[in-house]
């Protein structure tokens, strides 16, 4: 399992720490969404051959409900905000009409991943916005290559950060995929503080 | 035996048994070739990831089955140094759909441009492409059983579907049971 990866321990901490905050944010949001208690857990930080990118985050013939999210601005990354199909009316509690479940989830999304880029800005002085390209529900293993495809240009690894987040009355989990592109992760490293050892063109 | 190919991998295989597997395919495309060698049907599955090396050509070592533009010159080698001639080579395409309606920075299209260089490729290569199965927002999977030639793409909600059926356009002294040299050209 020892892959070499260009990033350090101490940079792949500080992306944890980064994702912490915004995950932190995302987590008061979706209490706000859903009037729910929320649980997460500490984020994920891996960097990925491509090779393995498809089987690392479950089948990637399994159906789930995604929403896709683009933060732009200071920082460019893409994030994929997953469910399982049929969860949508558990997140107000109550069950909306199949019609009203794509603009739930647009919302969802947009709310969750402007909160999350939002802190992030805060904390680095960035400006970051949020828009959401899309809802499917589809094959995990699509969603995730199209997640990779943009950033893997010059890389055949990836870094992929994963949030997890609960709802803690209800039986539904929510994960945050977030693919960034390698020259916006060096960006921000360098915003931290945290050493950076080489350039990237993404 | 199933052989899955991930991203930015190819397979060959003349074993009749292999089924070459891509899982779960969105903006990537899958190229399959299938053809004759002296005895065997040989089939090859590449799971492209981006159209054009050009972006990561300033950076020596890539792997170069990632891009189309050298995926597909390397599949055609793969595929005759086991045998296969080159004339009995057909084409199937899957994948390359959009997912989601990122923008010019973020990747917009990518699928498309994926099918389009591949597309272009064979072209140039004189293979000829004959079913495709491209575009549209949907995931797919698509599978290839060696023995037949025969290819079937499946989206996530909805059955199997035939691209190409067994022996579609030529014949194999090894798998021709009947109806001999119809098909040869």
């Amino acid at each position: 399992m020892s892959h070499t990866s260009r990033y350090t321990e101490s940079e792949l901490d500080a992306l944890r720490e980064v994702a912490n905050i915004g995950a932190g944010a995302a987590a008061t949001e979706l209490y706000r969404f859903s009037g729910s208690g929320v649980g997460m857990h500490v984020p994920s930080s891996r960097v990925l051959p491509l090779e393995d990118v498809l089987d690392a985050f479950g089948s990637p013939d399994e159906e789930i409900t995604a929403i896709g999210v683009e933060i732009t601005g200071d920082l460019q990354l893409l994030i994929a905000v997953l469910l399982r199909p049929g969860d949508v009316p558990l997140l107000e509690g109550g069950r909306p009409a199949a019609s009203e479940s794509q603009a739930v989830l647009e919302e969802l999304g947009e709310r969750l991943c402007s909160a999350f880029a939002h802190s992030i800005g805060d904390l680095t002085g960035m400006r970051l916005g949020a828009r959401v390209a899309g809802v499917v529900v589809d094959m995990l293993g699509a969603v995730v290559e199209t997640l990779v495809a943009p950033i893997a240009a010059s890389r055949d690894e990836v870094l992929l950060v994963e949030l997890d987040l609960g709802l803690e009355t209800r039986d539904l989990e929510l994960r945050l995929l977030c693919a960034p592109r390698p020259d916006s992760v060096r960006r921000l490293l360098e915003r931290l503080g945290v050493s950076s050892r080489e350039e990237d063109a993404g | 035996m199933i052989r899955f190919v991930a991203i930015a991998q190819q397979v060959v295989s003349e074993e009749p048994d292999d089924v070459l597997a891509a899982t779960g395919l969105g903006s990537c495309v899958a190229l399959v070739l299938v053809g004759e060698a002296s005895r065997v049907v040989v089939a090859g599955l590449a799971h492209v990831l981006l159209p054009d090396s050009g972006v990561a050509q300033s950076r020596p070592g890539r792997d170069p089955l990632k891009f189309a533009d050298t995926a597909v010159p390397r599949l055609l080698d793969s595929m005759t140094a086991v045998g296969a001639r080159r004339r009995t080579l057909r084409a199937a395409l899957v994948g390359g759909s959009r997912m989601f309606d990122f923008g010019p920075t973020s990747g917009r299209d990518i699928g498309e441009r994926n099918a389009v260089s591949v597309r272009r490729i064979l072209h140039e290569a004189r293979i000829e492409l004959v079913a495709e199965d491209v575009g549209g927002a949907c995931g797919r999977t698509v599978r290839v059983e060696v023995g037949s030639g025969r290819v079937t793409v499946q989206r996530a909600r909805g059955g199997a579907m035939e691209l190409l059926p067994a022996r579609s356009a030529w014949t194999t002294r090894r798998n021709q049971q009947h109806g001999a040299s119809a098909d040869r050209r």
